[in-house]
């Protein structure tokens, strides 16, 4: 007795057998219709799919301190918050850059791991003030009294530690992609939508990808900062920290690489998906990323962080400290948001009535 | 050149010197293409290649006899076995009207239709009036009787041919006192109204025509030729009349048959949507005026109720126009808004990695693309009539009712 193969069906997932009659494969559940040898191909794809994510990292970040150079940089952990601040020794007091508190430096840094790198400050202070000037303008939801009442209640320039993971992937993909074609006749209008199974298989390498160490920091903050500029990074020196704090990394590399990971395959899928061309649409099937050769860095990346209080509320702004970009949420008044909305609702409104009776007119 | 010119003459000679005999009085014996023939008198049938039993010859010569009586408008029709060499069907056709002695009138108005066997074809001349009234019906004509002749069915593609004609005839009868067709709004075939009452509904109709650019016609028929309905007979004096205003022929006509009793209303263009779902109320409102042979004020009263709805329609729709605009209002606003506040937060996680992808390193080693499937979905189109010109019923709106 001959063996039945059994396929699934690449629409809808269900069960088909081959069909002797008409030479077809038809899907029982949703009446598809297939020549064989397609899915036979399909079969083959399918078959590819198989594997999972590998990562695959070598960590050798961040060296070990020289002699007199942890001598030379003291911490402290904010008694009223938790964040551990790093800076020079020469910085007496200060406050704290998370919640406010002043802070007297007693401690010495010891038991970390010194950067590998460090981009310097472009900006100074009074740079980030007018930048958070500059980020109110054209905001038009934002409360009249914002501007007006909230004041800078801390300006501080900190070295924000970032894990920085270098990688290659090979990635084996597989998209559904659609096209469409519409054509008609006298009588209806026929829209064709045609099913393609996708594959694409390669390698890309990433460089440097950021990971905020520090869990004091908002991540989707310093996400927001980004792109830092690696190529101007150098040597970390503890001169650069003179006059800055300098945050430690509490999260390790090894804990910071989940978020890599993410975005490495996010984008690698994106990536491979720009390749597919000609199509209407594309989304992801099934991806297998694997991820080799990792290494990851440690560097100091510069932050302005400005934090105002509005209403008592706190409000954290950051300026990247080498492109200049300012990022932070800004309140919004509800009284305006419907005032505009309902101006703009009733000008738009009453210009179409005028431009349809102009129009029924002449 | 001149081997021509002698053929045609002798041609001519040869058949008709016995022809032209026969406008006299008896059946007459004429010798075409080298036969026999017997032409009977008046001879607006000349069936030389024998076309249709005696029966039908008399039928259709009575018609044809009748017709050209009463439009003083010859319409005649000569079948020949063969073409003469050295004749085309136009120069043939043209050679026998002038010599049988065709024609009404100085101009010698009238038609004639040859059709020849070898080779299998028709032709009609017009001369006089008939260049005008015939020729732009022409195509209309040989529509009409194409089927029947290829059917050989000649006493039937005759019958229509004179009833064409007919019907032609009627329509420009009228036009003759307004040459301009648009200005031509009334055409009362059935006498129905006195000249004052035509003359006053006239003017009415053409007033509101004019001015609401909608085509707002009355046409009145004692009976309807053979084989013709209301609707078909309606728009096809829509059509063949090239009433309407604009791309879509704007406008209707009102057709009033006495025989039998019956009104029908054919609609074009806008005239669908503004006069079709207002027409029972239109008939409602003529039925007793019509009913009682009432016909200047029924037909009065359909002038001003089409002019109405023409307004009604044209005024500013106002609610329905806000309302649409204060959708579109609403909508635009959300947008506006929704970006206004977009700007207010630039905090956002970065979920791709596509600032650190080194430089050329993006390498595809494999690329497939495999066909699974196809879906067709199928929607039908909603179209209006495109309104053209050649005929056709189905493109017009309308209803009738008897009264």
């Amino acid at each position: 007795m001959a063996a039945l193969k059994e396929y699934k069906c690449p629409c809808c997932g269900g069960a088909i057998q081959f069909d002797v009659a008409s030479q077809q494969v038809k899907c029982p559940y949703c009446d598809t219709e297939f020549p064989v040898d397609i899915l036979d191909s399909y079969e083959e794809e399918l078959k590819n799919d198989a594997g999972s994510d590998t990562f695959n990292w070598t960590e050798s970040a961040g060296g070990d301190w020289q002699e007199g150079e942890e001598a030379s940089l003291t911490s402290y952990i904010c008694e009223s918050c938790g964040g551990e601040i790093v800076t020079d020794a020469t910085t007496a007091a200060t406050t704290c850059p998370y919640c406010g508190s002043t802070v007297v430096m007693t401690g010495k840094l010891s038991g970390t791991l010194k950067p590998d790198y460090v981009i310097p400050f472009q900006f100074d202070k009074e740079a980030a003030k007018a930048a958070l000037q500059k980020h109110y303008k054209g905001k038009i939801l934002m409360p009249k009294s914002f501007k007006k009442e909230n004041h800078i209640d801390e300006i501080k320039g900190v070295y924000v530690p970032f894990w920085l993971f270098d990688a290659d992937t090979d990635a084996n993909i597989r998209y559904r992609a659609t096209k469409v074609r519409s054509w008609s006749d006298s009588s209806y209008r026929y829209t064709e939508t045609s099913f393609y199974s996708v594959t694409r298989a390669g390698t890309v390498g990433f460089l440097n990808v950021p990971v905020d160490g520090s869990s004091k920091m908002p991540d989707d903050l310093m996400e927001s900062v980004e792109p830092f500029r690696f190529s101007e990074a150098v040597d970390f020196k503890t001169a650069y920290l003179a006059g800055y704090l300098a945050d430690k990394y509490d999260v390790t590399a090894d804990q910071s690489i989940e978020r890599a990971n993410t975005r490495i395959k996010n984008s690698t899928e994106s990536v491979f998906a720009s390749t597919v061309t000609g199509y209407s649409t594309v989304t992801v099937e099934n991806s297998v990323v694997n991820v080799h050769n990792g290494k990851a860095k440690y560097a100091l990346y510069p932050v302005w962080l400005l934090s105002t209080t509005w209403k008592d509320q706190n409000f954290l702004f950051a300026m990247n400290g080498q492109t200049g970009k300012m990022v932070g949420n800004l309140p919004m008044d509800m009284k305006a948001f419907w005032r505009w909305f309902l101006g703009i609702a009733a000008s738009v409104a009453a210009l179409a009535l005028l431009i349809s009776w102009l129009f029924w007119k002449f | 050149m001149k081997k021509r010119i002698v053929t045609l003459l002798l041609a001519l000679v040869f058949v008709f010197s016995l022809a032209s005999f026969s406008v006299s009085a008896e059946d007459k014996t004429v010798l075409i293409g080298g036969e026999e023939y017997t032409v009977k008198d008046p001879d607006l049938l000349i069936d030389s290649a024998g076309l249709l039993t005696a029966e039908e010859q008399d039928t259709v010569i009575s018609t044809l006899t009748d017709i050209s009586e009463r439009h003083q408008f010859t319409v005649a029709i000569v079948t020949l076995p063969s073409t003469l060499e050295g004749l085309s069907e136009k120069e043939l056709a043209e050679t026998l009207y002038d010599q049988l002695g065709f024609g009404y009138g100085e101009g010698h108005d009238g038609c004639l239709l040859l059709r020849t066997l070898e080779p299998k074809h028709v032709y009609i001349t017009t001369t006089g009036s008939g260049v005008e009234i015939i020729d732009p019906h022409l195509d209309t004509i040989f529509e009409e009787i194409e089927d029947y002749l290829k059917e050989d069915n000649y006493y039937d593609a005759f019958i229509t041919y004179a009833q064409m004609c007919d019907i032609a005839l009627g329509l420009d009868n009228k036009q003759e006192k307004k040459p301009n067709n648009d200005g031509v709004f009334l055409i009362d075939d059935a006498g129905l109204l006195t000249a004052q009452e035509q003359e006053k509904l006239s003017k009415k109709l053409k007033k509101i025509s004019e001015e609401q650019k909608f085509a707002v016609a009355i046409v009145t028929m004692e009976t309807l030729p053979e084989g013709y309905t209301e609707s078909m007979m309606a728009d096809k004096l829509y059509d063949d009349l090239d009433y309407g205003y604009g791309e879509n022929r704007d406008g209707c006509l009102l057709l009033r048959t006495l025989n039998p009793r019956y009104v029908y209303v054919s609609t074009m263009g806008s005239g669908k949507k503004i006069i079709d779902p207002k027409l029972e109320s239109i008939f409602d409102k003529i039925e007793d005026d019509m009913k009682s042979d009432n016909y200047y004020d029924a037909f009065v009263k359909f002038a001003e109720q089409c002019e109405k709805k023409v307004i009604d329609s044209q005024k500013f729709p106002f609610v329905k126009n806000l309302l649409i605009c204060l959708a579109i209002g609403l909508i635009i606003a959300l947008i506006a808004v929704l970006v206004m506040r977009a700007q207010l937060k630039s905090v956002k996680p970065q979920n791709l990695a596509h600032e650190y992808l080194k430089d050329g390193s993006l390498n595809v080693t494999e690329a497939r693309d495999l066909y699974l499937y196809s879906h067709i979905s199928k929607t039908k189109i909603e179209r209006e009539s495109s309104g053209g010109s050649s005929g056709g019923g189905s493109s017009h709106g309308g209803g009738g009712r008897s009264m």
